[in-house]
């Protein structure tokens, strides 16, 4: 029998072949593609939660404070396209947090009491300043050609624990910035699409997934029709002792059946308690939808499904930063906060990984006098959970939170660093597409090993 | 015995070749890179002594002091006598001589040939010889074999098949049974099923002449077309939006799409069907409607993804130019010539020259998309004006909607301008400047689509040749900040038919004519014809032709095929005829143990394979037996706004009212269809020869519970409620309708049953119950295996 890493090495160049080499092994249910695999290495991270902050955060103003530029404020520099460019200090202060004393600040306040869970990664890079292309390479590794989402890369890897529910959730994602494309499975066999639920800018609590009827009485009729159709499907055209198409089919009926009846009480949060709902925020109308947003992923990955991604949008701050980043943490830090409580209450937090970050930071000088522009050169993302240091800062950007100069990390270091936490080594999770082996991180991509714990 | 010494030797030349391009990479250039080039590059800016170690062509060249490596004759070249610092005026570096065994290799490069892989070409005299791979090799037509089993094979077709069962060891499975048959051949004809009448009929009569009279009549049908053009469409990577970040609308382009399914209707022998994509502006036309789907033709190079946001002209256009070649050689040939971009192609013999070389082609071309200036999309361009007789696709506005539409314009102008002189920055950066863009480049964008009577404009997506050739240099590792050599536009040498050379224009026609007379275009269009109706290709690798691809898995039969292809003038028609009257593809579907067990994959057609229902079909399938299906064409879009501007589509994919047949559906990128994208329809910014055909719970569900689902099942319903008879009568009258067949008693007495058991579960108005049942039993009929996978 062909283990999982022979498998993912020969890279099966459809389903049908997948399913095929699976299915005359004798051992794995041929129909589910999704059954859970083994990795490349022992695990650090079982499932993920990425919190995807749409718009690209201030670093400086967040996590990766400069003292050297709130002394230079209001004076003028010329660097590359900034000619003339008045240094902005930050209006807020950061101050030192936890046991590590991590700087994180103010405007994060319930997400700073849990400093010593979080790992800062400060030296982040990435290709471009531009939303579109840096939110698609966040999500796929490359923004030039088409390519499967880090979800979709790593279900294929891993597959899922619980085949009633989808393996991969984006939760509200966004409709532009390259769409479907950021949760799509592109080339990858579409069973490893992401599952969307809700859309950016609507409220959560109208969130449903597609085609799952509601209702008890529809259920029980649901049921009596299903069997008939299965009783079709037995007495379908005989190809043969075992037709792998139509046990497939079969199989494929009772995992949607048992989905409808799973997906619809996971989604209902109305029997969570009264406190749980308030240390999530939901209690208040700022932070509502995305305390909505992350109990919500908080009972999938305790059900099973693998990646769960999440989007707050609205952090592109040109103008009137410091308001505007008020609000914008106002909405995501008590649901945060809730969220790493929660999982590290439930002991999920030592094999989930947090990830935290926006496509890209902004920049130390100023815009229209109070708002900061696009900074691809540096800015910083957090994980933390399954197998990353806590408490710790890695890297750093230079005096003035222009460029990443210490702890450097490409988006393709941060993509391969995450599937080495979950047991896949980046350069042998590839699927073959037009005549070549194709891999989420491309032709690059390093693991740092310094922000594992 | 001539083959057995020549391939060794072949083999064995290349691998010299690739084991001197691995030691120029290796040990030469990194010692160029940094010792030689911050003072010696056409790249660095710096070319001392004018001499350019940066490329292949001007190391060979030299410079004042004449060439500067003799290949083969270390002694006499001067790049090594400066190194050896023997020369009193010669001593490079000037820092100080290298060491030892670092000379010494250059030494031995040189003395070896001096190859240099980064142009393409060795520095060294001599020819290369020509790689003889089976996929670009002239096509043969190879003797008809003759089987033991004589009896068995109805054509030469049938008598290659069998001759590689019988060397197999397997032996074929039973004919399939006529039903079987019918539906099968309806399904992959016109991708829809036979009507109930039309099953009734040949199940009276299943003969040789009814079989025939109905292969006929499918490929007449104005839907074989619809099916096999959307096939084309997989590959042609058809969409009606740029896709990439911003994704803006391509109005025009149902144009080539309906272009592609006329191009099937009516046969268009293979050759025209290629020259008139890449060259149909280019071509001569005897009337004005010929000239015009000549250039409706040419959408192909227009239709791909682009990235409309790219601020870097030079990025923009080499991107394109990149993404017509990448479609061209693999929608054509099935080969990856894109690799060869950023360094030579690692398997097949095309160099980064010869890449540089075909995008000059593209790079003279002026590509016309359309798209408008606006927020983010910085590329618009222009579009081809066909006659006043082309169809106009969309409605009249009257004097009054255009009266207000430019009111509309000029009112968000002034409102701009206003906000402009009071803050500049404003305008760009703020929300409201944002917004007031958008709205008025949106509306400019609609308005820019008619005359000034409201007539829609004919306009179409397409190429063109430039005004001035262009030809583009060599981009090290592809970086368009790092241009070198500049090299003539051309054709690739080494990747068989009979390229020539490009003399004047863009070289598009010499592209045309190299490609539909090359024998892979051939080969290509046959292994899909037969993948698309046995279920897997006669070469396993639908995309790849080359090196890495797979052989085939009877190239005798493929070339036979291929042959006569050609002779037949490229007719898909009478191809199609060929497969669908030979005895192998009326296979039954059932699995022998003895066959399976010595070719569990089939690889010798002893079964027909049985196969999901592609996206389309599954849709088309559906509407069509509910009697929902609007068969006419359509003339037009269905994009939500289909005008110039940010597309506007449903976020993943969602639903659409529409009854047309599913090529016709809006092709967003990054939006397809729900129904579509759930089922494995192409994703449109990739080249897609061949399908997934996955099976999973989301479809389940999608089966289950979609209302397209439920509103068939109800049609149904309605439909056989109507009719006055008995229920079992019913109940045969469905699986006529749905599964092209009569009901098995077994069947009837599920089906009865369940109806039953609904009603009196139900209770109340029984007229409402009844229908109820019978929609939920038709519903369960459309998800059965019967209804979802070939027979």
């Amino acid at each position: 029998m062909m283990d999982r890493r022979t498998l993912l090495s020969v890279a099966p160049s459809s389903f049908a072949c997948l399913a095929h080499t699976v299915m005359t092994s004798g051992s794995v249910n041929a129909s589910n593609p999704l059954s859970p695999r083994m990795p490349h290495h022992p695990p650090r991270a079982r499932r993920v939660v990425f919190l995807c902050m749409d718009g690209g955060p201030s670093h400086i103003d967040l996590f990766d404070p400069k003292p050297a530029l709130t002394k230079a404020n209001g004076q003028t520099i010329n660097k590359g396209r900034l000619v003339g460019a008045k240094l902005l200090g930050s209006p807020f202060k950061a101050p030192k947090r936890g046991h590590s004393g991590l700087e994180i600040g103010e405007t994060l306040p319930e997400l700073a009491r849990h400093a010593d869970k979080l790992c800062l990664m400060r030296g982040m890079h990435t290709d471009q300043p531009n939303h579109p292309q840096a939110f698609l390479q966040m999500h796929t590794g490359l923004f030039q050609f088409p390519r499967p989402s880090i979800g979709s890369w790593v279900l294929y890897g891993l597959g899922t624990d619980n085949a009633n529910l989808p393996g991969f959730v984006s939760i509200a994602p966004p409709a532009n910035n390259g769409g479907t494309a950021n949760y799509g499975s592109c080339f990858l066999p579409a069973i490893y699409q992401g599952t969307r639920l809700g859309q950016a800018g609507r409220p959560m609590a109208n969130a449903r997934m597609a085609n799952i009827a509601g209702g008890e009485r529809r259920a029980d009729r649901q049921r009596t029709q299903l069997d008939v159709i299965q009783e079709f499907n037995r007495q379908a055209t005989p190809s043969g002792p075992t037709d792998p198409l139509i046990s497939g089919l079969m199989d494929s009926y009772e995992l949607a059946y048992r989905m409808q009846g799973e997906m619809p009480p996971l989604l209902d949060i109305s029997a969570e308690s009264a406190s749980t709902k308030s240390s999530y925020g939901l209690d208040d109308a700022s932070s509502r939808n995305f305390g909505h947003q992350c109990l919500l992923a908080r009972r999938l990955l305790e059900a099973g499904v693998r990646f769960v991604e999440i989007c707050q949008p609205g952090w592109d701050h040109h103008r009137g930063i410091q308001e505007a980043l008020t609000n914008s943490c106002r909405a995501i830090d008590k649901p945060m906060s809730g969220l790493l409580g929660d999982l590290a209450a439930r002991g999920l937090l030592e094999d989930t990984l947090v990830i935290w970050s926006g496509e890209f930071g902004r920049t130390p000088t100023s815009q229209g006098g109070d708002g900061r522009d696009h900074n691809s050169k540096g800015y910083t993302m957090w994980m933390a959970g399954g197998g990353v240091k806590g408490g710790h800062v890695h890297g750093g950007t230079d005096e003035l939170g222009f460029e990443a100069v210490s702890g450097r990390m490409h988006v393709h270091d941060w993509h391969a660093t995450m599937l080495y936490l979950l047991g896949l080594d980046h350069e042998r999770l590839t699927y073959r597409h037009a005549g070549r082996e194709m891999r989420l991180t491309d032709i690059k991509g390093q693991v740092e090993h310094g922000i594992v714990a | 015995m001539f083959l057995v010494f020549l391939v060794p030797f072949f083999v064995s030349s290349q691998l010299d070749e690739a084991k001197a391009a691995r030691q120029f990479e290796t040990k030469i250039r990194p010692v160029l890179v940094s010792k030689c080039l911050s003072c010696h590059s056409s790249v660095s800016g710096k070319m001392k002594g004018n001499l350019d170690l940066a490329t292949a062509e001007g190391l060979k060249r030299g410079g004042d002091r004449g060439p500067s490596v003799v290949p083969g004759k270390p002694e006499e070249s001067q790049l090594l006598q400066a190194l050896r610092y023997s020369h009193d005026d010669l001593k490079m570096p000037p820092a100080g001589p290298l060491a030892a065994d670092i000379v010494r290799e250059f030494e031995v490069w040189i003395r070896q040939g001096a190859i240099d892989p980064r142009s393409g070409s060795p520095a060294s005299p001599g020819k290369k010889p020509t790689p003889v791979f089976w996929s670009i090799s002239p096509i043969v037509s190879p003797k008809i074999p003759a089987p033991a089993d004589s009896a068995w094979p109805q054509s030469d077709l049938d008598r290659f098949v069998r001759a590689t069962q019988e060397a197999a060891g397997v032996n074929p499975v039973a004919d399939a049974r006529p039903e079987q048959l019918f539906r099968r051949l309806h399904l992959d004809l016109t991708g829809l099923p036979p009507s109930r009448e039309e099953v009734v009929a040949f199940l009276k009569d299943p003969s040789e002449k009814a079989y025939r009279s109905a292969v006929n009549r499918l490929l007449a049908s104005p839907h074989f077309g619809e099916t096999w053009g959307r096939h084309w469409l997989d590959v042609a990577r058809f969409a009606e939006s740029t896709g990439k970040q911003v994704n803006f609308s391509y109005p025009h382009a149902w144009r080539y799409r309906n272009w592609v399914v006329d191009a099937f209707n009516s046969d268009i022998p293979m050759a025209d069907f290629i020259s008139r994509q890449l060259a149909g502006d280019l071509l001569p036309a005897t009337s004005e409607t010929a000239k015009d789907a000549n250039r409706v033709a040419t959408g192909f190079l227009a239709v791909g993804a682009k990235a409309l946001n790219e601020r870097n002209a030079t990025q923009f256009a080499m991107d394109m130019a990149d993404e017509q070649l990448d479609a061209t050689t693999q929608a054509f040939l099935g080969l990856t010539v894109a690799c060869a971009r950023c360094h030579d192609h690692k398997y097949d013999p095309v160099s980064q020259a010869e890449y540089t070389a075909m995008a000059g082609i593209f790079r003279s071309t002026d590509t016309c998309y359309g798209t408008i200036r606006l927020v983010q999309a910085q590329h618009p361009s222009r579009l081809i004006s066909l006659s006043s007789k082309a169809p106009a696709g969309r409605d009249t506005r009257s004097a009054e909607e255009l009266k207000t539409l430019t009111a509309r314009r000029d009112r968000l102008n002034s409102e701009l301008e206003a906000l402009r002189s009071s803050d500049p920055m404003a305008a760009f950066v703020s929300m409201q400047g944002v917004r007031l863009r958008i709205q008025q480049g949106m509306v400019q964008g609609q308005l820019e689509l008619y005359d000034a009577n409201g007539e829609p404009k004919r306009l179409a997506m397409g190429a063109k040749d430039r005004f001035f050739a262009t030809d583009v240099p060599v981009y090290e590792r592809g970086e368009v900040d790092h241009p070198g050599a500049t090299v003539p536009r051309g054709l690739p040498k080494q990747l068989g038919g009979t390229p020539k050379a490009v003399k004047k224009g863009s070289g598009r026609l010499e592209l045309a004519q190299w490609i539909a007379t090359h024998p892979l275009a051939a080969r290509v269009a046959v292994n899909r014809v037969w993948l698309h109706l046995m279920g897997h290709g006669l070469v396993p690798s639908t995309d790849n032709f080359g090196l890495a691809g797979t052989p085939p898995r009877d190239q005798l039969l493929l070339d036979w095929l291929a042959s006569g292809f050609v002779a037949s003038g490229g007719s898909t028609k009478q191809l199609i005829r060929k497969i669908v009257l030979s005895r192998t593809y009326r296979l039954g579907n059932e699995t022998h143990p003895a066959a399976f067990e010595k070719d569990p994959d089939n690889t010798t057609w002893w079964k027909h394979e049985r196969r999901r229902l592609d996206a389309e079909t599954l849709r088309d399938s559906l509407l069509a037996v509910s009697g929902r299906l609007d068969h006419e064409p359509l003339l037009g879009t269905l994009l939500a706004q289909a005008n110039e501007g940010y597309a506007v589509g449903p976020q993943g994919g969602g639903e659409v009212s529409s009854t047309k047949r599913s090529i016709y559906l809006p092709v967003l990128r990054d939006g397809i269809p729900e129904a579509l994208a759930l089922f494995d329809g192409a994703d449109p910014s990739l080249i897609v020869p061949e399908r997934h055909a996955t099976t999973t719970p989301a479809q389940g569900l999608f089966l289950l519970n979609n209302p397209e689902m439920i509103r068939s099942a109800e049609a149904l319903a309605r439909m056989i409620l109507d009719k006055q008879e008995p229920d079992n009568e019913r109940m045969d009258r469905l699986a006529h309708i749905i599964w092209s067949r009569p009901a098995r008693p077994a069947e009837i007495e599920t089906g009865l049953a369940f109806v039953e058991a609904f009603v009196r579960k139900r209770g109340g108005l029984p007229a409402r119950a009844r229908f109820e049942a019978w929609s939920a039993l038709a519903h369960a009929q459309l998800a059965s295996a019967d209804f979802l996978l070939t027979p």
